[in-house]
């Protein structure tokens, strides 16, 4: 059938589908499902500007859900979730409008493509090289420590230019401002750009660059996310560029297979494997993404 | 034993919920929401992003109510809790 709104031809379990085996990573493996999703749409022939909006838009939906179960509310770090957000919101729209002019040139698959394979790529080596360290000192990870990338390093102090200003909630008391600035803006502009959460480079940085405690950064990120993509979902639905119906169906496969994951990790006891699961969702999105990339 | 007999039957009530939820929300989608979305996706830009996140995290709050309704309807989640140990 055709999808109106983004005018492509194709079977509508298609969508549901990928939701649906995208679920079953994330509920599986605990994270990293969700960088399939814009490499699989993008595969399977959505236009460059509708995966990025509709991904957006079923992202919003996810991580309302996301932080309801994981009862992030408890973990945010209010002032940081403040400090942070305005210049994410900023650096969508930025992200957005960069989005209209690649289109409107002509050369949004490229462009946007090769940033995508690029920011998947390093994303995946870091969380190999971040899973070699970890397994190393640890046999068997809990389900908890899965979600979560690292433990702050010792010995993290301030980094970046003054002003500063303190963080009571994370312990931390001087933070440098223009950092958390550059930070939002940066991971804003990815946002709106690839339609992301910007969650793959903002944990990392709150927690290796900032020095934030793990459960916060997850729980921060979490409020920061579902304001970025709501936002990102708005702004590119304006511009015409989100598949409200696409995103309905992705969303729908996606409940059903978080849920049927969460219940096939404890038969498999998969947190053991999470750690490599990150590193190889990110690598194998690249993968598909450059596959695509290639064949147009 | 009993434990993997328990998940089998947990994994196939769940696989058959899951899919009898999909396919009602296909029909459902996309006979009666995709005419009107279409509508306000071509007159009115700001109405259809307004209508496209509240519709959007309307089924996110919906379906994760009917999930964990029929998981609990099911006893899907038992087993998960009696697995649930501090390590």
């Amino acid at each position: 059938m055709t999808f109106p709104i983004s005018g492509v031809t194709l079977d509508p379990f298609v969508f549901p589908l990928i939701g649906f085996g995208v679920g079953l990573l994330s509920g599986f493996f605990g994270v990293g499902g969700g960088v399939l999703v814009g490499p699989l749409l993008y595969f399977v022939g959505l236009p460059m500007h509708f995966v990025i909006g509709t991904n957006l838009a079923h992202l919003a939906g996810k991580s309302l859900v996301a932080s309801r179960q994981q009862r992030a509310w408890a973990d945010v770090d209010l002032k940081l979730g403040l400090l942070i957000v305005g210049g994410t919101l900023a650096g969508a729209e930025a992200g957005a409008r960069l989005v209209e002019a690649l289109e409107r040139l002509d050369v949004v698959d490229p462009v946007i493509g090769i940033v995508y394979i690029v920011l998947l790529l390093a994303a995946g080596l870091f969380a190999l090289w971040e899973s070699r360290s970890r397994t190393t000192s640890e046999t068997v990870l809990a389900a908890a420590d899965a979600l979560a990338l690292g433990n702050r390093p010792a010995g993290t102090k301030a980094m970046g230019p003054a002003p500063y200003v303190n963080l009571p909630i994370s312990g931390l008391e001087r933070v440098s401002l223009p950092l958390l600035v550059l930070l939002s803006l940066g991971t804003g502009v990815l946002s709106g750009a690839l339609g992301i959460g910007g969650g793959l480079v903002r944990v990392p940085a709150f927690i290796y660059l900032i020095g934030v405690p793990v459960h916060i950064a997850l729980g921060t990120d979490l409020l920061i996310m579902l304001i970025a993509t709501s936002y990102g979902t708005l702004t590119h639905a304006v511009k015409g560029n989100v598949d409200v119906v696409i995103a309905l169906l992705l969303h729908a496969g996606a409940v059903a297979g978080v849920h049927l994951g969460g219940l096939l990790v404890h038969w498999a006891r998969a947190p053991r494997r999470a750690s490599a699961a990150l590193a190889l969702l990110p690598l194998l999105g690249a993968l598909i993404l450059a596959a695509q990339l290639l064949r147009v | 034993m009993h434990k993997d007999r328990f998940l089998i039957r947990n994994l196939i009530v769940a696989l058959l919920l899951s899919g009898l939820v999909i396919v009602l929300y296909l029909a459902v989608i996309l006979d009666i929401v995709t005419a009107p979305l279409l509508d306000l996706y071509a007159r009115s830009p700001l109405r259809y992003a307004v209508t496209t996140l509240l519709v959007v995290l309307g089924q996110a709050i919906l379906l994760e109510w009917l999930t964990s309704g029929l998981s609990a309807r099911f006893r899907l989640e038992r087993f998960d809790r009696s697995n649930d140990r501090p390590r």
